[in-house]
């Protein structure tokens, strides 16, 4: 269920409002009662969009829940250990990893001459890379001694399948939202800021990242030979917008609901693109997933405390990871060694250092960002070639009338407006602004915002012009 | 001042997750299929395993997107604020807004014009196989091209699509050109459109309506004015029955010109776009030439055609002919132009680009069949037209609408 179709805003969450609200009034605010509502939707929210999947919930639920009370113990067999901590991975690696590995080993009998090797078809569980994360990032914990096990296998599941970041994320602590699972108080003031939020990533899912989605998409889509230098330069600089946009709206979204609901859940973008540093853009841009390969890779592998070529080391082996967790393909392999590679470098020469709070470092670091993501966004290695060389040795200028067509005013208005937003000071945040102020006339405008953004957004919902968020694929 | 804002933002907030919902209080239902022209998704079935398989969601989906309340109006709002506000097409992948607010169909731009290209060699073959058949037996069959939009008025294009599609069209027309002067049976619109064209845009327009009309075709359409179909018309009767052309007292059977909903408007933008339109007085033309209208359905309800005959005494006198036309919806208009000139004429128009076999002995009766197509997709009809004339060298089956030519 997309946050952004008419079955989710007009249908599941009145619903789930009236539903958990009811629950609140009637059982006087009993916790575990508004937990099993939560609960209840947030299954069939699941079901909704990916069906039997459910059964992975539960199996990792199931899993990490007593694998968090069994390695609690003290003289806990090893290999119990390890399985409790590999057990949710097993399902990571065999539904999304299966498939590439199987089409490579394939390609590699075919080259070598040897009987045809069967290549997989097996579905991707929407979700899966961000709750079996959730997952693992709770067992590791208690194995950490970070927190105490959930002794209500209900608690955990709920954290596990919660619906506003169950599908892409932010990925959740569980140590963050333990109190509020057991205990938690909405307020008119969160309902109302929750609210906010929600309507601000709606509108930038549905009027800015779908704008910038299908001139990308159109872009690459192109056929190969058909891919011009304006082709390849505009369709890339769609995507480098609609990747933010997309993605931070669902941010905004997950963390809007949250708390109407009385959840606080962790930022997840921090104005990214005003980044000086590569280093300082991964503190910047999904900001829960860096902070979990940190934690739970980084550092385990030593972090910085090993000398400068294993700190150097380890920062790559996050960023491959990185890299492999956003998709099973050479694309992510190469996008994310691409991205240690330029931590590496700014490392080595103490760039991000001399480069902080500066123009030239913003711009510097917005082009390398800008030329990865088209390694990300291309469906293969051949695609990125084509891109890179009419970008930078453009020679064909043609626009073809498929690509013309969706370079409406719209959609290069709405661009141009990304690209402000984008450009905007380091420290304007404009929802922030909106928010704090209390005057009449902020009130007001504040008021006339929500209701221009919620209105247009409803015209754009109407005729249909969505397309699913881009992180639901990873 | 916070409590209040926090209650006005969560009031609202409510009202936008309910306004759709509220929108079924108030009758306001989607308008169906015929307003968003196209089929609507149908309800779900329920079963465990819909549900559990996820495709239960994506029906389920595509329902609700389909049927909520007030969609109908949110989308017309959007295709308004897309037109007026950012000056673009609410449906660009459908309509394209040239230059002087002129309208093209998209497709019949960009992807029709290679699709003739590629289709020159199956042209060129069915054109041979029906000038056999023209020569050797009954029934003689003709073709028709029916300019388009873009090939008459390029300059209205967006130059960069003009580039584009002038390449593709002028080839393909200059190879068809080349291969209609070697046969008679081809009848090409475009030069005597062009000549049209010149003649109209040498007027001098005096109102808006005028200005509008001095264009063959409509101007949020991709079809003619009534007069341009009129000219078609006697084209086509030129061609089949040279000389016979008496239809200069046409033009009186119409209502004078106003402003109406524009075909464009119904059926992709839903906004308001009144363009110059006059209505065409059917009755008191059939009794001006004695004419009987016969609309009939194939048995399976599917398809439809119109057979007229002439009756009683002659105004215009017409050939001694049964005229078969399947035809699409470039003719739709000129047809009733070309009826006075025969003694029966039927009228079969393209079903997507196929006629059903229940017209096959229909048209193995015909005296004089036409095949008539606007030259953007008259590729895809090629299929259809080898398969109709591969019926016409075998022996007739009964058919219970032989006897209206016997």
């Amino acid at each position: 269920m997309v946050f952004s179709s008419p079955v989710f805003l007009f249908y599941f969450l009145p619903i789930i409002i009236l539903f958990y609200f009811s629950t609140k009034v009637l059982s006087r605010n009993n916790n575990s009662a508004k937990n099993y509502v939560l609960l209840i939707f947030s299954t069939i929210f699941y079901i909704y969009g990916s069906g039997i999947y459910i059964l992975i919930i539960l199996a990792v639920s199931i899993s990490s829940y007593f694998f968090g009370l069994i390695i609690k113990r003290e003289n806990i067999n090893p290999v119990l250990k390890i399985t409790g901590l590999v057990f949710p991975l097993l399902f990571l690696i065999v539904f999304k990893y299966t498939n590439f590995i199987s089409s490579q080993i394939s390609s590699l009998a075919e080259l070598i001459g040897l009987s045809e090797f069967p290549v997989t078809n097996i579905m991707l569980p929407i979700g899966i890379s961000f709750y079996i994360f959730q997952a693992l990032s709770y067992v590791i914990d208690v194995n950490n001694k970070n927190i105490e096990p959930e002794k209500n296998y209900f608690k955990l599941l709920l954290y596990i399948s919660m619906f506003p970041q169950l599908i892409a994320g932010p990925i959740v602590r569980y140590k963050k939202i333990a109190k509020q699972l057991h205990g938690r108080q909405e307020t008119l003031n969160d309902f109302s800021l929750g609210a906010t939020r929600f309507v601000y990533g709606l509108s930038k899912k549905v009027i800015m990242a779908d704008a910038c989605g299908i001139v990308a998409d159109t872009a690459y889509n192109t056929p190969l030979g058909s891919v011009t230098a304006p082709v390849a330069l505009i369709g890339s600089l769609a995507y480098f917008l609609q990747i933010y946009f997309d993605f931070s709206a669902y941010s905004d979204m997950a963390i809007g609901l949250g708390r109407i609901f009385g959840f606080s859940f962790p930022e997840n973008f921090n104005r990214p693109y005003s980044s000086s540093s590569i280093s300082e853009f991964w503190r910047r841009w999904h900001i829960t997933l860096s902070q979990w390969f940190r934690d739970y890779v980084f550092f385990p592998l030593g972090g910085p405390y090993r000398g400068t070529t294993r700190t150097y080391i380890n920062l790559w082996i996050v960023f491959v990871l990185t890299g492999i967790w956003h998709g099973a393909d050479w694309t992510f392999l190469i996008w994310g060694i691409f991205h240690g590679g330029m931590i590496f470098i700014e490392k080595l020469f103490a760039l991000d250092k001399k480069r902080k709070r500066n123009i030239t470092g913003r711009f510097i670091t917005i082009f390398f960002v800008f030329i990865s993501w088209i390694i990300f966004r291309s469906n293969s290695i051949e695609q990125v070639l084509v891109f890179y060389s009419n970008i930078f040795y453009p020679q064909n200028w043609h626009l073809s009338p498929d690509f013309m067509n969706v370079l409406t005013h719209k959609n290069l208005i709405l661009m141009g407006i990304g690209f402000l937003i984008v450009f905007f000071p380091k420290d304007f945040v404009v929802g922030k602004y909106l928010e704090k102020v209390d005057d009449l006339t902020s009130v007001s405008l504040r008021l006339a915002v929500i209701t221009i953004l919620m209105a247009y957004s409803l015209f754009i919902i109407a005729s249909n012009n969505y397309s699913p968020f881009i992180y639901f694929q990873f | 001042m916070k409590k209040t804002s926090n209650i006005l933002i969560t009031i609202s907030f409510l009202l936008f997750l309910l306004l759709p919902q509220a929108g079924l209080l108030f009758n306001f239902v989607g308008e169906g299929e015929e307003f968003q022209n196209r089929k609507l998704s149908p309800y779900p079935e329920i079963s465990a395993e819909s549900v559990f398989s996820s495709s239960f969601g994506l029906e389920m989906n595509s329902y609700i997107w389909d049927h909520f309340p007030l969609r109908s109006d949110l989308l017309k709002i959007d295709h308004w604020i897309d037109y007026h506000i950012f000056k673009d097409s609410p449906v660009p992948d459908k309509v394209l807004i040239g230059k002087e607010d002129t309208f093209f169909i998209y497709q019949s731009i960009t992807k029709y014009p290679k699709n003739n290209l590629s289709s020159l060699n199956k042209y060129k073959e069915i054109f041979t196989k029906a000038a056999e058949i023209h020569r050797k037996r009954k029934p003689k069959i003709f073709f028709v091209f029916s300019p388009s939009k873009a090939s008459l008025y390029p300059e209205f294009l967006p130059d960069s699509f003009k580039k584009k599609y002038l390449v593709g069209d002028k080839k393909f027309r200059s190879e068809l050109e080349e291969y209609s002067g070697k046969t008679k049976n081809i009848l090409l619109l475009w030069d005597a459109f062009n000549k049209r064209k010149n003649e109209l845009s040498s007027k001098s327009p005096q109102t808006d309506i005028d200005k509008r009309l001095r264009y063959l075709f409509r101007p949020y359409d991709q079809h003619f004015h009534w007069e341009t179909a009129i000219y078609q018309a006697k084209l086509i009767v030129d061609f089949l029955a040279p000389g016979k052309w008496k239809g200069e007292t046409f033009n009186k059977y119409f209502t004078n010109y106003k402003y109406e909903k524009s075909e464009i408007e119904k059926r992709f933008f839903k906004i308001d776009l009144p363009e110059p339109y006059k209505e065409f007085i059917h009755k008191d033309f059939f009794s001006a030439f004695n004419i009987w209208q016969i609309g009939r359905k194939s048995p399976n309800g599917l398809e439809k055609y119109i057979e007229f005959k002439k009756k009683g005494p002659e105004k215009i006198t017409p050939l001694n002919k049964n005229l078969v036309v399947i035809h699409d919806s470039f003719l739709f208009k000129s047809k009733y132009f070309i009826t006075p000139f025969f003694k029966r004429s039927v009228f079969i128009k393209w079903k997507k680009h196929k006629v059903s076999d229940f017209f096959i002995p229909i048209i193995k009766n015909a005296d004089i069949i036409l095949l008539h197509g606007f030259e953007s997709h008259f590729f895809a009809k090629l299929k259809s037209i080898e398969k109709i004339l591969d019926n016409l060298g075998k022996k007739n089956s009964h058919h219970p609408l032989i006897s209206l030519y016997q």
